[in-house]
Parts: structure tokens; sequence; C-alpha cells
């Protein structure tokens, strides 16, 4: 008996099972009469356990069902056996001593789902040796169900009339609950698809919230919408505008960047911004310009009865902690000086650009041409004590696998070749940089990368503002990105005092700016500082001819967009990692200080 | 029908092991771990599929690799570069690189202490100007005479010596250039072939084996007509003529070598077969492509590298040259001693790893072509800028 037991998957319309000899009746008989559910007789005609009940309101008709075996009380909370191998309701009058099919034939009937105190232990694959799970073959034709473990739901619908039908014709009801159970109890597909897939999303939603909550939200929160407090006199063009920053027309980003290696601080312990660009975005035109500002522009600092360079103005307003409160300062200064209205700002410290490159292992990248450099600064892991010190700089040629210090020197070193050579082999970084990015085995790495970034990218900017401005900028052309640094011919050097400052020339600045910007409130309110449009050196007018707002080949945002735009993109952005990444490199790479 | 099931069953059960066995790696080439890189990451050698040594830097340490399991580290430190193996293989000469300058040394091929011929060592200092400049200096690559007597080696040896005289620069010629120096008597190294001032210097020197008057190296230049891009070139030149006559030449500018290889291609990297018949070398194909290469070596044009007669004779052979295969990366390719393999480096799982191509040569037509699928012999990733060297 029990190998009749064991052969679950003989197709019957192809083998007949065995017939049992009268031996293997004899132990059958014995081991189904300990069966919990079973007496051990014919498993047509076995009396049906005590009180199982589904005889509780509807007695007639409880015997067939009753010999498939004891029900499980928490069945419809459990999900017990009966989804998983229930014989098909078309041999319900003939159904052997199953567990697994008797919940499906309990339910038609109205039968309470709540049974009695005095049911049977509930049935469990593995405590019922005579009854294994799959059992299709028990004396009975089983036919396969495709939608098994769903027939309880909709078995509910049944009329309670059915139950006396039942009672007197049990093979008869039993085709018609067949019949009946096939439209109406199954769930349709395209419904089982739809909630498999809700579920799906709601799972996998919900992980990746909570993954996101842990390792990433308070990071990413701490150096997004970092809003700073505007200086008095200097006015807030954000004012009014609501929704997508897309929606708002033209805005103006200040990019700020310091050496944060203390090398550069201001009176020890506050930074200066050594990089200052105000890129233009003007969303409904497509059109984007990057305005780079001298940081020795020599300048009445807001609020400050002096004159000092441009880069010191994030130091004045600044604290020790770097919490950006210097960008009002900076932003004042443009503001009042020079009438350039700033929307956002996005500050990075250097260092972070070496971290998340040692973060991710490096990068490999053929190196194009050789880098030998005697007098490059070594400020990054100086641990001498002598922050302006030098040192020398050796890359060979071809490829190579750069650490985040010798990457950095790889685009930053001047020295040795030409700034053409320079801005190819910030792409080969860039692109280098995206391959690791790719590599799924990296998006392990997010959170160290966050956390990398954490304390070297502070932005005014909401997650949101950057996604939205980083989509926005892979749709540009990068060829009609226009840069424009104002230096020569827009301003000359001079000594002030023992310090070498660039000294605006308002007449060609201002128009400059109103055309760059689009704005007409462009002004040069630079006060005294011993030069105006009619004193200023003629040999500084005449040595240089004024550039065109040139087309460059310089990076841009939109090529390190471009450069960085992996397969995985989405997926990194969810935690809002690459566009902040993206926003470092924007102002690490388009930095002409570096 | 139950025969067949179980049949079925034994088979899916050996499908299964299959792929369990090939996810885990069970089964295959056996390795031998070696060092570890600069990454961290322990690199092992796979065994037995290749004869002879190899010497590399890992994490910048100099290690014999072997395919019998006798792989073991030579000089260790982590300031370990560019080692060559002298040609009776007695010694094997490298660079240890500081922060500020390198020393060129070597050491016994069976170990001992360090011999260091030159050192790099020096200061900053502030001239009148108040320029900052350096006596420091750089030593690599350097390469054995086929009697082992001399090594070139690439220098900014005579840097401060500004290359005004060709070029009118007033700055120092950071530019690496060849220069030799006597094994057994060092002295101060003799300016071999010089560099383009602002170019980015000559790289992989190497002597042609049998012929001690040709050396090979890459040159990095400015295109003539636009002075923002680059090119590279193969130059063959003869190593006495600088010091034969010293003012037929000048540092910055006018060369002693003469262009084996057209101006348009990338090409680096290039190394004689040992035999020195044959160089192979690498090219940069594209943005994210590097081909090796092979082509016959010009015979009789390094002593007048000048004529444009000779000049357009050297520039022959490379019309010959035959493609070996392709690859993101491809870099510091060498010659099995027998010549007929190639050791390259070159990237898998995100780390450089040297493997070895088959190299088939048709002596009748004088075809060479790559037999069957290059192989991998270490993993974990070694250093990249390791040159490697292969031996009996």
């Amino acid at each position: 008996m029990s190998g009749q037991f064991k052969q679950p998957f003989q197709d019957p319309k192809k083998e007949k099972p065995q017939k049992p000899s009268l031996d293997d009746l004899d132990t059958l008989k014995q081991q189904a009469a300990n069966t919990p559910g079973n007496s051990g007789e014919n498993f047509n005609t076995i009396p049906m356990p005590t009180q199982g009940y589904v005889q509780g309101k509807h007695g007639q008709y409880g015997a067939p069902q009753q010999q498939r075996g004891p029900s499980s009380p928490n069945f419809w909370a459990t999900g017990g056996p009966g989804r998983q191998s229930g014989p098909s309701s078309s041999q319900m009058g003939n159904v052997g001593p199953s567990g697994a099919g008797q919940p499906t034939m309990n339910r038609p009937f109205g039968v309470p789902q709540t049974p009695p105190p005095h049911m049977p232990p509930p049935f469990r694959p593995g405590n019922n040796p005579g009854a294994p799970m799959n059992m299709p073959n028990m004396g009975i034709v089983q036919t396969p169900n495709p939608a098994w473990g769903n027939q309880r739901g909709p078995a509910s619908t049944l009329p309670e009339s059915a139950g006396g039908l039942l009672g007197k014709n049990a093979g008869k009801v039993g085709k018609q609950l067949e019949k009946h159970g096939k439209k109406k109890r199954r769930v349709p597909i395209w419904a089982r698809v739809l909630i498999g897939v809700l579920l799906f999303v709601v799972v996998l939603g919900g992980s990746g919230y909570a993954y996101y909550q842990i390792n990433f939200a308070a990071t990413v929160g701490s150096m997004t919408g970092k809003s700073f407090k505007r200086v008095a006199g200097s006015e807030d063009p954000n004012q009014g505008k609501t929704g997508s920053i897309l929606n708002w027309g033209r805005v103006n980003i200040l990019l700020l960047g310091s050496d944060t290696d203390d090398k550069g601080n201001w009176r020890g312990n506050r930074y200066l911004a050594q990089t200052d660009i105000v890129v233009t975005i003007d969303t409904t035109t497509h059109d984007v310009g990057m305005l780079s500002i001298p940081r020795d522009f020599w300048l009445p600092i807001p609020g400050y009865a002096y004159h000092d360079k441009l880069d010191t103005a994030f130091a004045y307003g600044g604290s020790v902690n770097n919490d950006m409160s210097g960008v009002g300062e900076v932003v004042a200064t443009l503001d009042q000086d020079f009438g350039i209205p700033i929307n956002f700002y996005a500050w990075v410290g250097l260092d972070g650009f070496t971290k998340v490159i040692d973060t991710v292992g490096g990068v490999d990248v053929d190196v194009m041409h050789p880098i030998v450099d005697d007098t490059y600064p070594d400020d990054v892991n100086n641990h001498s004590g002598d922050k302006s010190a030098y040192k020398r700089l050796y890359i060979p040629d071809g490829p190579q696998h750069l650490d985040g210090e010798t990457a950095l020197s790889y685009v930053r070193s001047r020295h040795s070749t030409t700034d053409f050579n320079r801005s190819a082999r910030q792409q080969e970084v860039l692109s280098a940089l995206k391959l690791k990015l790719e590599n799924p085995a990296v998006l392990g790495e997010l959170p160290q990368i966050a956390k990398d970034l954490q304390g070297y990218v502070y932005t005014g900017l909401s997650p949101n503002q950057i996604f939205d401005l980083m989509n926005f900028a892979r749709g540009i052309d990068t060829n009609k990105i226009r840069h424009l640094t104002l230096g020569p011919p827009y301003s000359y050097g001079k000594m002030e005092g023992n310090e070498d400052v660039a000294i605006p020339i308002c007449s060609k600045i201002i128009p400059k700016i109103n055309q760059f910007l689009h704005i007409t409130t462009g002004k040069c309110d630079i006060g005294n500082v011993g030069q105006s449009s009619s004193n200023a050196p003629q040999l500084a007018s005449a040595q240089f001819q004024p550039a065109p707002l040139a087309v460059t080949n310089a990076p841009s945002t939109n090529q390190f967009a471009d450069a960085t735009l992996p397969t995985m993109d989405s997926l990194s952005n969810l935690f809002g990692v690459r566009d902040l990444l993206d926003l470092m490199s924007c102002v690490v790479l388009d930095s002409p200080q570096l | 029908m139950r025969k067949r099931q179980r049949l079925w069953s034994f088979l899916l059960v050996c499908l299964l092991a299959f792929a369990v066995q090939g996810c885990l790696g069970i089964g295959g080439p056996s390795t031998k771990n070696v060092g570890t890189n600069t990454n961290g990451k322990q690199v092992s050698v796979v065994q037995d599929v290749f004869k002879g040594k190899i010497y590399a830097t890992i994490g910048h340490n100099l290690y014999q690799i072997t395919g019998d399991g006798q792989s073991h580290q030579l000089v260790g430190g982590g300031d370990v570069y560019d080692p060559a193996v002298s040609p009776d293989g007695t010694k094997i000469a490298f660079v240890q690189k500081y922060k500020q300058y390198s020393d060129l040394a070597y050491i016994a091929s069976s170990g001992g202490s360090v011999h260091v011929l030159i050192s790099g060592n020096g200061r900053f200092f502030i001239n009148d100007g108040g320029y900052v400049h350096s006596t420091y200096h750089w030593f690599f690559e350097p390469a054995w005479s086929p009697d082992g007597s001399t090594l070139i080696f690439l220098s900014d040896w005579m840097k401060a010596d500004y290359a005004q005289q060709c070029t009118g620069a007033d700055a120092d010629m950071l530019d690496l250039q060849v220069f030799s120096l006597q094994v057994n008597n060092p002295g101060k190294p003799q300016a071999v072939a010089y560099a383009e001032f602002g170019g980015g210097g000559d790289r992989d020197p190497s002597y042609r084996p049998g012929h001690a008057d040709q050396i090979l190296y890459a040159h990095y230049a400015r295109l003539p007509s636009d002075d923002t891009n680059q090119v590279v070139q193969l130059f063959l030149a003869d190593p006495t003529k600088i010091a034969q006559n010293p003012s037929a030449y000048c540092m910055g500018g006018r060369d002693s070598g003469v262009a084996i290889s057209d101006p348009k291609d990338g090409d680096i990297q290039p190394t004689f077969s040992p035999q020195g018949n044959t160089i192979a070398y690498v090219r940069r194909d594209n943005a994210t492509q590097m081909s090796l290469y092979v082509m016959p070596v010009p015979e009789n044009v390094t002593q007048d590298p000048n004529n444009t007669t000779v000049a357009q004779q050297a520039l022959q052979p490379y019309q010959k040259s035959q493609h070996l295969l392709q690859d993101l990366y491809i870099g510091h390719p060498v010659w099995s001693p027998d010549g007929k393999r190639i050791a390259y480096l070159t990237e898998s799982n995100n780390e450089l790893d040297l493997w070895i191509a088959n190299i088939n040569y048709n002596a009748s037509t004088g075809a060479y072509s790559v037999q069957g699928t290059p192989v991998q012999v270490t993993t974990g990733g070694i250093d990249g800028d390791s040159r490697v060297v292969w031996t009996n």
C-alpha cells in the first residue's frame, strides 16, 4: 500500500495503478488505520472520523468529504496543504483520505470556517505518513489541476442548497460542483498575475525604501536641500517659484569648489572657494552657459568695509564647521557687485573625488600621455604638516590601475602637457569611473560612496531637482554649451599689498554678463579699486583680444553627464548618489583653478 | 517508463553537478597564490599554462612567476618598478621609486643584496626668478645591452640643461629621454636618444637582440601642424650616435633616431622578438580598443637617421604589420624565449592580469597569427605599469 502511495507521478491514462495483493491490503489497512482521518477501510467507504467540523451544519453530506482526512482549523489562514495537493473536485465522489483536498470540499456548503474545539490536529506535510502532500493516485483518478491552491476563495460562494443534493447523490453533485467551481472558484489568470505583480512591486518597493532609509536617506539628506541664509539686501530669485525646476525658466546655479586639505584654508580653519562658476540654464530654450569668475577678483564683500579676493567671501561668511553659511556671502557678493542672481548653489570639496575612486577600488585607464611634473602640489594625503609642499609626479603611459590620488594627479597636472590633453585625460578618468559604477559589484559600495561624499558635497538643490537637472543635462548638445571666463581681457592683474589680485574691467564685464546670463541687471559696483573702465591699464586691453562667447571643448556638465550614463543609471540614481557624483565632478573638472 | 525516468533523473543530476561545479569553479585549472596587489587582493598564478619564468611586479614588489608552483617574491618594499633580466640571466635590474625620485639598481637573480647603480635623490630649491626647481631625478625602464655590460633607461637626468638651444624654451626638460650607463662603472649617464620638449618623452627602450648598435623605443611628440595633438611613433636609433657627435643632435629637438611607424597611429610599447627580427607593439585603435601587432625590423636605417631616403626606407616594413589580437586594454607585450608565445597585460574582471597568446608563424608566407584562444596566467590583478620579462 505504501508503495502505491509513493507513485505520485504516474500518469493514470497511461499506466494503471498496481492492484495490491492481499498481504499488501492488510498492510495498507493497518497503515491507513494509523493515519489520522483514516479508518483503515476502503478509501471509498471508510467511515468518517467523528465530528469533523464539516458535519456541524449539514451532517448528511459529510461522509464523502470526511473520508479525505482531517482539516486544518487554520487552513485559510495558513494556506494549508489543500492549496497544494488537493485533488480536483471532479473526483469528489471518489475521494480518498487526503487531508489535502479536505478544505476544498468543506467550503462549498457554507460551513463555518471556525472549527469546533475538538477538531483533530491540523494536517501537516510530514506528520501524516500515510498521506503525503502529493498523493494524487490514491485509488482515484487524478487530474492535474492548474489552479490548485486557488480553489478556496470562490468556493464559499456556492449555494447552501448544494449540501442536500450532495447527501443524496454525491457524485452528481460533485460534477455540478465541479462545473460550478470551475466557473466561479478560480481567480482569473489576469487577476492572479496582477496580484503577483502588485505584491512584487510592494515588496520590492518596501525593501528599496527600507534600504534607502537605512543606507542613504540621512546621508543624501545631509548633502542636499541644504539652504543658506541670504545676506540682507540680497534678493531671493526663487521667491514665488514652485513646481519642477524645469518649469522655472532660467536658473543660475553657483558652483563652488574648495581644496579641503587645509592647505588653502583661510585663517586656519575656514575653506576658501577657489572655484566660482555660475552655470546658467534655460530649461525652455535648452541654453546652458558656464561663467567662470576668477577667484582673485578684488571686490567689496557685502557687510564688510573693505575689499578682498572673491575666494575669501566664502570664508568670511563661513564657519569652522563648514555648514555652508559662507554661501550667502558669495551669493551676496555676486548679486550686489555684479547683479548676478543666484538660485541655487553646489559646493564640492576636492578630497571627495579621491575618496570615491578609492571606494570603487580605483579605475583602469590607458594613460594616453606619460605624465611628469616636478612641482605638483603635494596637497593630498600629505601628513608632513607642510601643506604648501610640492611633489614630483610620474605616471607612465599605457593601461594603468589608478587609485584616487593618482587619478586626481592625472587629471589635474598642468605642467607637462597642454590643457587640450588635460581635457582628454579628464574624460578618460570619467569614462573609467563610469565603467566602474556600471559594475554590479559596485552597487554594494553605494552606501560607502554616499558616505565618501558626505562632507565634500553640499547643495541647496533637492534630490528631485538634481535628478531633473541631470536628466535635462543629458539632453543638451555639448557643443552648444557656452563658456566664458572673466579673466583677461575682462580683467587685469595687479598687486594689492603683497597679493596678486585681478581687477575687473567694468566696461567689458557688464555687457558680457548681461549677454551671457540673459539679464538686464548686470552691474559692476566694485567701489574704488583704483580703476574703472576708463582708467584700466591700456596694456591690458590692448594685449588681449576680446574672446567671443566661445564654444570650447572644455569638459562641461553635459559632457560628464554623457560620460557617466550607465545602463544601471536609474538604479544608482534611486539613491541619488550618481547625481551627486555628477555634481561633484562638474565642479572638480570644470574648475579652471585646479 | 521507470527506467526512462531514472535515466532522465540521472542525467538531470549530472547536469546539476556540472552546473554547481562551474559555479564554484571546482575542477578548473589549479592556481597558486603568490602575493597581494595594491588593492589588497590576492594574486594567483594559473599553473601549467606556460614554461619558464616570468618577472613582474605585484603591489610593486618584484616576483618571479612560474607555472610549476615555485612562484616567489624576489624584492619587497612596495617600491619596485620595471624589472629587466640580463642576457646571461644572472642579474635583474630594476627601479626603486620613492616619492620624489627613483634609484636604478640590480640584484643577482639568485637573490641577495640590492646594488644601487645611480640614485635620483636631490632637493627642491627656488631659483633667482622665484621659481621652484629640484635636483631630484627619475630613472625608469632599464634594458640590458646584448653583452650585459650596459643598461639603457629613461631619465630626466639632463633636465636642468635647458633645451633653449634647440627650442628656445626657458624651462626644465622634464620629459624622459633615453640614457645609458655602464653597469660595472656607472659614472654619469650618457644621452642616447633625445625627447621633444613638452612632447611626452621616450618610452620602453630596448636593445635589439644581437645588435648592440640598435635600440628601439616609442617617441611621444606633438603633431607639427597642430601643437595640441600628440603623436606616438616607434623609433630605431644607434645608441652611440649622440656620444660620437654631440653637436649633431640636441635635447628637446633634433633626435638621433629614425621613425619606423606611421605618426597617425598611436603605437606604443614595442618589444623585440628573441631573434631580433620581429617587433611586437601595441596600437591604440580608439578610446575603447587596443590591438597587438607584429612587424618586421627595418634594416640599416640607424646610421643616417636624418637622410630623407633612409627615413622613407625605415617606414616600409611598417606596411607589413600584422594584426594579432584586440582587446579593451593591451599592455607590455613580451615574447617567450622561443618566440612562439606572447605574454601581455589585459583586463578581465576589472583587473589587469597577465595573459598568453600562442603565436603561429608560417615561414613560407611570413604570416603571424594567434593560435587558439589566449589563456590567463594571473588572477587578482598585477601592476598595470609593470614591465614584464620572460626567460627560460
